[in-house]
Formats: structure tokens, C-alpha cells, sequence
């Protein structure tokens, strides 16, 4: 129907460089036709979602727009454009998925960055980054650091330990001297704050969320967001209650793990156990409860899969890897069986073979069941490892060891740690 | 799920070119890496283990000593007994007392103004005699001493038929002297004189001889020294008369 040319919609707000841009859009000679002037971001969210336009023409101070609005039109098949303002530019706003950015003295601009807009662009590929207005916040620029590896810690449903792992496997590797991040996406009631016995109330992940989802959030913003809970490791705690997972946008977690890779060597996830996608009707998009968990695994470097060694915890775990490699078929996994006892009656050979009659873990981890040493770790707010030497704690360093590949690792120095906390413990 | 791509709002260069930084692919941005001044995070509020170094416990301790010392100063401040001497053993008027007469006791007055009839315990000045009798146990008062009577006082010793002393006399106890005269003169006037009125027994010593009980007894009384016309009066009367002591209250 519109032949070679592209769909344009346009929000701008009553914005005075409307009357420009749709001369410079809808002129005789432009590549591009305009479908609709949209009213406002709600007009312009619904005419997307027929997906008859290519691009929109945004105004950056169109009122309620923000990263989960550009997720929202991205998904429709719309890329952005954004219209920069004298204000938005002074905030030094940035919004995931913008294909591009448009001064508003610069509208005639518009007639050659519409058509070329797609949603795969890479804005950055095009244009060097000259703004004075970036380089407060960008620091020493991009590229001069590899990215942060992410590091997912799921369990199925019940309460296989996931939250205690992921803890302990975080205070493993800042030990070691890697900076690491310990996020709580547990989109059901996470408890990483109680385990380290931290006492802010403030949610660091819905702060942080909040940060990306209008466009503000960088390594500084994260940074200021999360804890620091010891030397190297810090920690962004979670849902105050679990059914405000709805202010956790998928764009805009999406935008905090890549930050988080820009932030820290390590990003430790707790992940919520349910991997089920709500169903999407009529190209709206629901929110979705378990886009932390299915997102993050969707991007993890590793993924430690925990189950129990109970006959119930060790069927969970055998569902939940069949389901998980549905969801996300190349994740590197680590099968990590936690509480195994002797009175189980079962050998890791066993376990092992049963686990790898469904997957081929990277690596299998067991974990002895020692309810005293959690409890004690539990009741202190300390990581396990605080607690002097457990075989918990030997367990984790081993995960430790499969995930970072780390042999300069010397035991030496943990001896010492141990010493002097006992001291303190006991 | 796609990686996410990010633009920034710029400023536009002169030539016009749209200036964006591209933030959000892994690895592109962050101002910060491991060992490279990380932008810092503040440190979290955690619960404390707790510890013998906690403030709570020294501001607890430190209220605990406090009090007791106040305590302590409270109660000695609110003690208000005072010390005062009190007889050993019964003395009688006239008698020099010493610290090995007395005992101190504590006793606590009602009233401000009856401690100061009571000597107290502190203080003895030398050379005090006592200006009437006290009695075992009795607490000893300022009204009962005086000073330096042991040269005031004259002791009389009398000797009597015993049948003549009250019985149970004792030294402290007031006395008068009658004598009958024996000469005819006299005792045509058909009554006994009294010699000397109001005197103190010093001494009663019981008439204990070896041999088996004696007939007559010595009592020493005192009689102020600068009375002695009546010392005088009294051993005439005394030399030729019966002589009778008569108790007094």
C-alpha cells in the first residue's frame, strides 16, 4: 500500500517543530508518508501496535515516554526517532532503543533519518561520540573494559536453596577478588536482604529499574543503587513485595543487566523459579511476572541450575531442565544438587547419571545438606563462608572454581579469612 | 530477546551531525571496571553480630556504675545518726571521766536540737568530771559534765553504825547527814541536826570484813571544797553524835 515509502507516525507533543518535520516527512519529495499525528503516547502505542508503521517521530518531553514505551513500540515492529528538546538534552536522558536522535533545530534532518530507520540500527556505528554532554557520564568511553559475565543462579519450584547459593557463590567470588554484583530478581518475594542481613529498606532493583526505564541509568546510577555488603561485593536488593514485580519493565531490566556488565566483573542473579510466559494476545504485551528470570537466562553467561537431592527436589530439578532448555536452549548450565545426605541412600553416581539422562550440565556440583552452618549463617546475616570452614562452603568454592576458571586462586589466603572469623563467630 | 540499544539526547555538532553514544551493548560504556575506580556504592546497613564493643552495652554498663555510685552517695548523705557517748558502767558525780568509761553508741535524734544536748562521741575534753550520776547504758549529756570538779569537791569520809545507812546505798546517790547530839545540852533541844544536806555518795564500800560482818561502815560523800565552815560544822557534829544518813530521792 505505501509502496517504497515508510510509515511515519508522529508525536510530538505541541511540540513548534511539528509544522517542519511534517513538511520535511510528508513533502513531495520525501521517501516517507505520514500515517497519523498522534495526540499523545497512549494514540501513539495503539496506531503502532497495527503495525503498519516502520518508524515514529517522538518528542523527548512526550509526556509518560520512557524505555518501556520504546520496548512497547519496538515490539510492535516501529522503530524510534527521537525529536531531542533543549531540556532533555540538558538531563542527559538516555532511553533504550532509540534508533536515533534528532535535534529539534535540526528537523529537516528527519526527511533522510526517518526512511533509513530500522530497528536494528546502530546509531552509535554512524556517529562518533563527540557531545560534551556525554562525557561526564561516559568516563573513560566505550570499549576499554570486557563486559561483566552474568551469572544466573534458577532452582525450579519449591525452595531448592537458590537464594542461599547465589549468596554464597557471590561472597565466594568477592572473596576472590572479583568485583561482583549480587542482583535479587526473585520476582516472587526475594530474600538475598535477609540473608546478609541488611537493613535498608529501598529496593536497589525497582531504584535501579526505575533508573533505566526513564533513560538515566549507567554504571554511576547502578553503582549508587546497590549496597556494598563487604570489599568487592555489592548488592542490589529486591522486591519489597512480590507484586510489585509489575514496576520491573522488561526493557528496562533488560538495559540493568547490560549495566551491570559494565559495572562489575561478576553479576550473581537470584532468580525467581517460574519460567512460564503469559500468553500475548492481539500484539499487546502483557506485563510479564517472569521476564527477570526468562531474561536473564535468555543472556547468562552461566547458568547454576539448584535442585534438591529429595526425590521430589530431584524430580523439580529433572521438569525444570527440560523446561529451561525449551525457554533457552543455549545457556551454558551448571547443575548444582543441593542438601545431599547420606541417609538419601543415593550416590552422586546415581544423581549424576539421572541428572544427565535429561541434560549435559557443564559441570555437577554437590552440596552437603548442613542445616546448622545455614542457620548459623542465616542468624548472623553473614555469608555461610563466615562461618568458618563447611563443607557448603568447600562446595561453593568448587562452583566457584568451574565458573571463573580462576587458577590463580590461592587457598592461602582463605585460610587466613577463616582464622580470623572464627575468632569473631565462635 | 535482543540486546538492547540505547541513545542518548545530544548535542547537535555544527556540521549538524546528531552526536549519540550508544550505552547499552555489553561492554561499550560504564565508567568503571574492576581495579579501574568502579563508582563506588554506599555501604549497606547490616545487623551487627553483637559484641562486647557495642556502645549500647558500654552506655549500659556506665548508667549501671553511675547509679550505683549515686546510690551509694545517696544513702550515706541521707544517714543521719550521730555518735554520742554513752557510760559504761555507772559513775558518780564528781567522778573524772575518760575515754575508758565510755562507749560510743549511734543513735539517730528526731529533732536537730536534741543531738546537741548529747556530747558527741568525737569529742571528750580533757579533765572532765561528771556533775551528777550516770548509769550503765546511759547516753552521756553535755548538762552532766563540768570541768575540772575534782578540786571543788572535798570527800568526807563518815563513818556509821551500819544500821544507820539506807540500805543499797551507792555511790551517786544524794544524801543528807543528820547527827544526834550525844551531850546533854543538846539534846535537850530533842532533835537531830542536819549537817549537811544534798551530798553525794562517793564511795560505799561494803563493810566486808574477814572476819565476819562489821558493825560499822565508811561512806565517803562529796562536799563542794568551798563550803568549809560546813565541813567544819559537820566533823564537830559528827565527833560526838549518831550519826544518820537519810536518802534522798
Amino acid at each position: 500500500m505505501l509502496g517504497e515509502r515508510t510509515g511515519v507516525l508522529v508525536a510530538a507533543a505541541g511540540a513548534a517543530w511539528e509544522v517542519e518535520a511534517l513538511r520535511a516527512l510528508a513533502g513531495p519529495s520525501a521517501r516517507s508518508v505520514l500515517l497519523k499525528r498522534c495526540v499523545d503516547l497512549s494514540d501513539l502505542l495503539a496506531t503502532a501496535s497495527t503495525g503498519q508503521a516502520r518508524v515514529a517521530v517522538v518528542a523527548a518531553g512526550l509526556p509518560g515516554l520512557d524505555a518501556d514505551s520504546v520496548s512497547h513500540l519496538r515490539s510492535a515492529g516501529t522503530a524510534v526517532v527521537v525529536v531531542a528538546d533543549a531540556r532533555s538534552r540538558g538531563a542527559g536522558v538516555v532511553l533504550a532503543g532509540v534508533s536515533a536522535v534528532v535535534d529539534e533545530t535540526d528537523v529537516e534532518r528527519l526527511a533522510a533519518v526517518v526512511p533509513a530507520a530500522t530497528l536494528d540500527e546502530d546509531v552509535c556505528g554512524e556517529t562518533e561520540e563527540t557531545g560534551d554532554a556525554t562525557d561526564d557520564r561516559e568516563g573513560s568511553g566505550p570499549g576499554s573494559h570486557e563486559p561483566g559475565r552474568v551469572v544466573a543462579v534458577w532452582g525450579p519450584a519449591g525452595a531448592p536453596g537458590r537464594t542461599t547459593l547465589a549468596v554464597t557463590l557471590a561472597a565466594e567470588l568477592a572473596a576472590r577478588g572479583h568485583d561482583t554484583l549480587l542482583v535479587d530478581a526473585d520476582g516472587y518475594g526475594g530474600a538475598v536482604a535477609q540473608h546478609l542481613g541488611i537493613l535498608d529498606e529501598v529496593s536497589g532493583l525497582l531504584g535501579a529499574v526505575r533508573l533505566a526505564n526513564s533513560g538515566r541509568l549507567d554504571a554511576r546510577g547502578l553503582a549508587a543503587t546497590a549496597r556494598e555488603v563487604r570489599a568487592d561485593l555489592r548488592v542490589l536488593t529486591g522486591l519489597p513485595r512480590a507484586d510489585r514485580w509489575v514496576e520491573v519493565r522488561p526493557a528496562a531490566f533488560d538495559l540493568l543487566l547490560t549495566t551491570a556488565r559494565s559495572l562489575c566483573r561478576y553479576v550473581v542473579l537470584d532468580l525467581g523459579f517460574s519460567l512460564e510466559q503469559d500468553p500475548q494476545s492481539y500484539g499487546s504485551s502483557v506485563p510479564q511476572r517472569n521476564h527477570m528470570t526468562v531474561g536473564t537466562l535468555d543472556v547468562a553467561d552461566e547458568v547454576v541450575v539448584v535442585g534438591g537431592a529429595d526425590p521430589v527436589g530431584l524430580a523439580r530439578l529433572a521438569r525444570g531442565l527440560v523446561e529451561m532448555r525449551e525457554v533457552v536452549p543455549s545457556a551454558t548450565t551448571r547443575v548444582a544438587v543441593n542438601r545431599v545426605r547420606a541417609s538419601l541412600g543415593w550416590t552422586e553416581q546415581e544423581v549424576r547419571a539421572m541428572v544427565e539422562g535429561f541434560v549435559t550440565p557443564a559441570s555437577m556440583h554437590f552440596l552437603p545438606d548442613e542445616p546448622a552452618v545455614v542457620d548459623r549463617a542465616l542468624m548472623s546475616g553473614r555469608p555461610v563462608q563466615d562461618s568458618g570452614d563447611s563443607g557448603l562452603a568447600r562446595a561453593a568454592a568448587g562452583l566457584a572454581d568451574a565458573l571463573t576458571g580462576d587458577p590463580t586462586w590461592v587457598p592461602g589466603r582463605r585460610v587466613r579469612l577463616r582464622r580470623r572469623r572464627a575468632g569473631t563467630t565462635r | 530477546m535482543s540486546r538492547v540499544s540505547a541513545g542518548t539526547y545530544s548535542h547537535t555538532t555544527p556540521s549538524g551531525a546528531v552526536t549519540a553514544a550508544h550505552r547499552g551493548s555489553a561492554g561499550s560504556a560504564g565508567d568503571g571496571r574492576p581495579g579501574g575506580g568502579s563508582p563506588p556504592s554506599p555501604p549497606a546497613r547490616r545487623v551487627r553480630r553483637p559484641s562486647w564493643r557495642d556502645p549500647r552495652l558500654l552506655a549500659g554498663l556506665a548508667i549501671v556504675a553511675v547509679s550505683v555510685l549515686l546510690g551509694v552517695r545517696l544513702l550515706a548523705a541521707a544517714d543521719d545518726t550521730t555518735t554520742v557517748w554513752s557510760v559504761a558502767a555507772d559513775l558518780p558525780a564528781g567522778h573524772a571521766v575518760d575515754a575508758g568509761d565510755l562507749r560510743p553508741v549511734e543513735v539517730r535524734f528526731g529533732s536537730p536540737g536534741l543531738a546537741e544536748r548529747y556530747l558527741p562521741a568525737t569529742d571528750l575534753p580533757p579533765g572532765t568530771v561528771l556533775l551528777q550520776d550516770v548509769s550503765t547504758g546511759e547516753m552521756l549529756p553535755r548538762a552532766a559534765l563540768g570541768e575540772g570538779g575534782t578540786q571543788d569537791v572535798a570527800e568526807l569520809p563518815i563513818s556509821l553504825s551500819a544500821e544507820s545507812v539506807p540500805v543499797g546505798v551507792r555511790p551517786g546517790h544524794v544524801v543528807d547527814v543528820w547527827v544526834t547530839p550525844a551531850d546533854v545540852a543538846a539534846r535537850q533541844a530533842r532533835e537531830a541536826v542536819r549537817v549537811l544536806e544534798g551530798v553525794t555518795v562517793v564511795a560505799a564500800p561494803e563493810s566486808a570484813g574477814a572476819l565476819g560482818p562489821s558493825m560499822t561502815r565508811q561512806v565517803v560523800v562529796a562536799v563542794p571544797a568551798e563550803e568549809e565552815a560546813a565541813i567544819a560544822r559537820a566533823l564537830a557534829a559528827l565527833a560526838d553524835g549518831t550519826v544518820v544518813l537519810v536518802g534522798r530521792g
